[in-house]
């Protein structure tokens, strides 16, 4: 059983041509050239936005630790040793930075409490709005109840387009783990899918 | 033991390929594990109604907008927000309020009745200086500069009198034939403004008939403004 309709949604990231050009970047970086450095960020601003949204959760923060991130990159340009791909190594950056971030937000919400006279004007029309938005956005709803590792796994693999042995290098964790870790949240996501599949 | 020893070869080749079915998927995989995986489901029921699921899920995250997605997660945010507290939540206020109207459906009804009374008066506090301007003679409109809009500053009497503007100067007699449709007499104009004061019928007529010939009036071709003259300045 093969999957051809997937085929057309293969994100170019992992192409041999895409990895040279990266690889010429972040050498031109580590030489100082500022115009490959910005080509770069802008190779990599979609695909980390969507990454680290997908673990901190907190889209008011992303271009902060996006531009964290790129910080590191071009500071340490120079010591990319081209052992494995420029996207391990800047995905790598990124997942420390969106966990810390993930914990601090954490953190914060649970301080957060601000309640003003205006919530008297919100229509009284019961909980039924909750849930319907649910319905229609199951999978938002399913990926809130997994942890930042797991949703990491997720979305490393179904946007990221990588092997797990990448996710591991990644994630510096042994591949086993990545495993198990896909293991609990694709369970938690096929409960979720099955509860919204009985309720239509 | 031959079986046992199969049973167990199928089962971890089984656990095998239902861990790698992700990878599968997103087209990761080495072509030793590709090939495992793909004869394992080949037979398998279990694994090909998973890689049927993960291939939906796959889909959905791979088509999935990014604006989206922020959207949808900010709200589930505030939802979460809204939910931790139960005093604003909408769920739990739904509950309360079923639960008190058993006993206290006045006390709630009285609550929204003072809400709203609060909200009209605060509204007509807002209003009372626009009201006020008419009532009041301001010193200010005395002066030679007014217009139709300005407050009046005769008000007795003017209960069927109306003020009534012309177009393009009609001759008096036209004028004369216009009034007398709505059983009217000039008994002011035209000021230098070219505005007529109009009584309709006598002090007897009422409101009623003065608002069916301003309406008439207004629907004449020749008559530009037609307005009751209460509420009205002069017009010089």
């Amino acid at each position: 059983m093969e999957v051809p309709d997937l085929k057309m949604m293969q994100k170019p990231f992992s192409s041999q041509e895409q990895q040279a050009k990266e690889r010429h970047l972040i050498s031109e970086a580590a030489a100082g050239n500022g115009k490959a450095f910005e080509q770069l960020y802008q190779l990599y601003f979609n695909r980390l936005y969507q990454f680290i949204f997908r673990i901190n959760r907190h889209h008011d923060c992303i271009e902060e630790i996006i531009n964290d991130v790129m910080y590191v990159v071009w500071e340490k340009a120079a010591t990319y040793d081209q052992t494995c791909r420029p996207s391990t190594w800047i995905l790598g950056i990124a997942y420390l930075k969106s966990l810390k971030s993930a914990k601090k937000n954490t953190k914060r919400e649970d301080e957060s409490v601000e309640f003003n006279d205006e919530l008297d004007y919100f229509p009284d029309r019961g909980a039924r709005w909750v849930s319907q938005v649910e319905d229609s956005n199951w999978l938002e709803a399913a990926l809130e109840k997994l942890s930042a590792e797991q949703r990491a796994v997720v979305e490393m693999t179904y946007f990221q387009g990588l092997h797990y042995s990448e996710i591991s290098e990644i994630m510096q964790c042994p591949e086993n783990t990545v495993k198990t870790r896909m293991f609990h949240a694709r369970k938690i996501l096929a409960k979720f899918f099955l509860e919204l599949n009985s309720r239509s | 033991m031959l079986s046992t020893q199969i049973k167990l070869t199928n089962q971890s080749e089984h656990q095998k390929a239902w861990d790698l079915l992700p990878w599968y998927i997103n087209r990761s995989l080495g072509p030793v594990e590709h090939a495992i995986v793909k004869n394992h489901i080949r037979t398998c029921i279990t694994c090909r109604i998973e890689l049927n699921l993960q291939e939906r899920l796959f889909k959905k995250i791979q088509q999935t907008d990014l604006l989206q997605q922020v959207s949808h997660a900010s709200f589930a945010q505030l939802k979460k927000r809204i939910e931790t507290h139960p005093e604003v939540s909408i769920s739990n206020k739904c509950t309360v309020s079923n639960k008190d109207l058993i006993f206290f459906p006045f006390q709630l009804q009285f609550l929204g009745f003072v809400k709203y009374t609060a909200l009209a008066a605060s509204l007509l506090l807002l209003a009372a200086p626009f009201m006020l301007n008419s009532w009041v003679i301001q010193p200010e409109m005395e002066g030679a500069y007014r217009t139709l809009a300005n407050s009046s500053e005769s008000t007795d009497n003017t209960n069927n009198i109306v003020r009534i503007v012309f177009a393009d100067q009609p001759d008096s007699e036209q004028i004369e034939v216009i009034v007398n449709s709505v059983s009217g007499h000039i008994i002011k104009g035209p000021s230098p403004n070219g505005v007529y004061e109009v009584q309709i019928g006598n002090h007897q007529t009422d409101t009623q008939q003065v608002n069916d010939a301003i309406f008439r009036l207004r629907d004449h071709a020749s008559v530009i403004f037609a307005e009751l003259a209460q509420g009205l300045s002069v017009s010089e």
